[in-house]
């Protein structure tokens, strides 16, 4: 009864892993076939671990997920907040804050870089106006270009992190806030003391989804910065990609894709085993 | 420990008016009960006086202070829910202390109070768990205890055990009654439970869609219910109410409900004849009689319908002149279906209502 599911991950999930896997012990060069594909063992991954552009995209990715994650959480709940609220209109807000996470990641992409453009972009329009001198090619400096992927990132997913926080706040009954008011809660000690913890499920899983989400951006990336300026946004997804499809190093370019694989199972496995049992623990209790 | 007092509170959400004219007044230590169908404004009212919804107008006083602009946390009241509203993620000794925490209590203080509490509702062994371990009845205790250990003014109880199973129920009431006994502190309490109304309250406030029927202790609601609805709430089985005509007369009184008939001679006089094709006649199932009484009594001949068994008491469906009637009587095991019965009524436990309002009068004779 299960073969067909099991034939399906194996086809499709086990073969292309042990596959990649196995390319990434090879030295292949695409544009020298006469190389041959010589197996070199783990040389790909000694060569990788010494890599400096590898360890500066590892460094430029942990910013990014740490940046993104972190703003993503503290507007998801200011998000969740506003629209688990009782007002007119409710539903169309909800429905509006939705739209950017709705929104394709390369459409948004590229929107943010029309927005940022240093001729014809938005953002300078609204800042300088005619000023044109004064115009900034956001997307040339190396801190600022960083900022405007993470910002970009933000803009797009914090409404997905409201989502999964709101789910949250409405399994809190309101009787238990009825009653911390009369226990002389304040507004501020009723989210502290009631809302906050009785959130951590919620949160715990919107950070799960959010940290692996954005160890793997590239999208991003890829249509808004190419990595540049210089290295600055280059993230080790987008390196990967630049080594294997650009310069033809499949067996190089394969390892790193490998290593982000392992990395982000190790991660999944982290949270299933901490946070995964602590969040089963919490609804059995 | 105070009274409070209720001036003319209305409440409307939208052009739904929930809330109508309410004046109420309960002496310190009163147990009041706020009885009424589900939607007829009594768990609005709680939260009004519990200052979790604001009245719309009209005034609130509790303990000789009027506390219409004050939040939920200066009233000085404490409020037990009906899905127990403890905090999930507090063990039940946090749950207790939680109040006193963010009124800045001492630790000293809090424990003795904890203490004290979790003796009085025996809960001492659940301290150290969390809500999510405890069975129905024990979030119920702790419930209690966190408004316990606030020793409010005011207890404020939203039907606290509607969620219990009934015998559960039969001995939180026995308890809470105890509960009242031993603090002394005025309480409300909502229900639309008619016997947890009249075993606990002091004093019964009856509601129908947002208005106050009629105020009184459970024997003057039991036996002088102001009007067939009141009538009908309180008592089980039911009062058995007949609709019918009436023509008041000088001392006469005649009642017609299709074959049923009644003439009855008065203690009241009535100067100027009043008729009603609205009237409706009560009769209290205990009220109906299958021995002969010695008082003057209206005797009514008809058959069994059902017999249902209650091992101390018969509940007795009977069919007199096309009326159904249920009786409540001491057992007969000779009593079967189809039988013919002759019951008798105690003229004295007549009630009659005549547009909605009950008539005062004394019957007396045939």
């Amino acid at each position: 009864m299960v073969f067909p599911a099991l034939a399906v991950v194996g086809i499709f999930s086990l073969y292309p892993a042990m596959d990649s896997f196995l390319l990434s012990l090879h030295r292949i060069y695409l544009g020298l076939p006469s190389l041959g594909e010589p197996f070199i063992g783990l040389g790909n991954y000694t060569q990788l671990f010494q890599d400096p552009v590898a360890h500066q995209a590892f460094i430029v990715t942990l910013g990014f997920v740490i940046l993104s994650t972190t703003f993503e959480l503290l507007l998801g709940i200011g998000i969740a907040l506003v629209i688990h609220e009782h007002f007119k209109g409710r539903g169309w807000v909800r429905a509006a804050v939705l739209i950017p996470w709705a929104i394709p990641t390369v459409v948004a992409s590229q929107m943010w870089r029309f927005m940022l453009n240093d001729q014809y972009g938005l953002v300078n329009l609204m800042l300088f106006g005619d000023q044109v001198e004064a115009y900034v090619p956001w997307l040339a400096d190396p801190w600022m270009a960083f900022g405007a992927i993470v910002l970009a990132d933000v803009w797009k997913t914090s409404s997905f992190a409201g989502l999964l926080v709101l789910a949250g706040l409405q399994v809190i009954p309101d009787d238990v806030y009825d009653a911390a008011r009369i226990d002389g809660a304040t507004a501020w000690q009723r989210f502290w003391h009631i809302t906050f913890p009785l959130l951590k499920p919620a949160l715990l899983t919107a950070l799960l989804f959010r940290t692996i989400d954005a160890f793997r951006v590239f999208d991003l990336v890829f249509v808004m910065t190419q990595g540049g300026p210089g290295d600055a946004t280059q993230v080790i997804q987008f390196y990967g990609y630049k080594t294997l499809f650009t310069e033809g190093r499949v067996g190089y370019g394969t390892s790193i894709s490998v290593t982000v694989f392992v990395a982000i199972l190790i991660l999944s496995l982290f949270y299933v085993r901490t946070v995964g049992s602590k969040l089963l623990e919490q609804e059995r209790a | 420990m105070a009274g409070f007092t209720l001036t003319q509170l209305c409440k409307s959400f939208g052009h739904t008016m929930v809330l109508n004219e309410i004046s109420l007044e309960a002496s310190d230590g009163e147990f009041v009960v706020l009885l009424g169908p589900s939607g007829c404004g009594k768990s609005t009212l709680l939260r009004i006086i519990a200052g979790l919804e604001a009245q719309s107008s009209g005034s609130v006083n509790i303990g000789n202070r009027v506390v219409d602009s004050l939040p939920p946390r200066d009233r000085d009241i404490a409020m037990v829910f009906q899905q127990y509203a403890l905090y999930p993620h507090l063990t039940v000794r946090e749950n207790l202390a939680f109040g006193l925490k963010m009124r800045k209590e001492s630790t000293a203080v809090i424990e003795k109070r904890i203490g004290d509490a979790a003796e009085l509702l025996e809960i001492h062994e659940l301290l150290d768990r969390k809500p999510k371990e405890l069975s129905g009845g024990q979030r119920q205790r702790v419930a209690m205890g966190r408004a316990i250990v606030r020793k409010p003014k005011l207890f404020l109880f939203d039907e606290p055990l509607s969620n219990l199973d009934a015998r559960l129920r039969a001995s939180m009431r026995v308890e809470l009654k105890k509960l009242h006994q031993r603090l002394g502190v005025t309480m409300v309490y909502v229900t639309h439970d008619q016997i947890e109304a009249m075993t606990l309250g002091e004093k019964i406030v009856v509601m129908d869609q947002g208005h106050i029927l009629q105020i009184g202790t459970p024997d003057q609601i039991y036996h002088h219910p102001i009007n067939p609805f009141v009538a009908a709430f309180i008592g089980n089985p039911p009062m058995n109410l007949i609709e019918g005509s009436v023509h008041l007369e000088g001392q006469y009184l005649e009642f017609h409900a299709g074959d049923f008939a009644l003439r009855l001679e008065t203690h009241a006089h009535i100067e100027t004849a009043i008729h009603s094709d609205s009237a409706v006649l009560g009769i209290r199932p205990e009220d109906i009689k299958l021995d002969i009484p010695s008082e003057p009594h209206l005797t009514l001949s008809g058959f069994i319908d059902v017999v249902e068994n209650l091992g101390g008491d018969h509940i007795v469906y009977l069919i007199s002149q096309e009326q159904h009637l249920t009786a409540r009587t001491t057992p007969n095991s000779r009593r079967r279906a189809e039988d013919p019965i002759t019951a008798y009524v105690p003229l004295q436990k007549l009630h009659v209502f005549v547009n909605q309002v009950r008539i005062p009068l004394e019957l007396y004779y045939h």
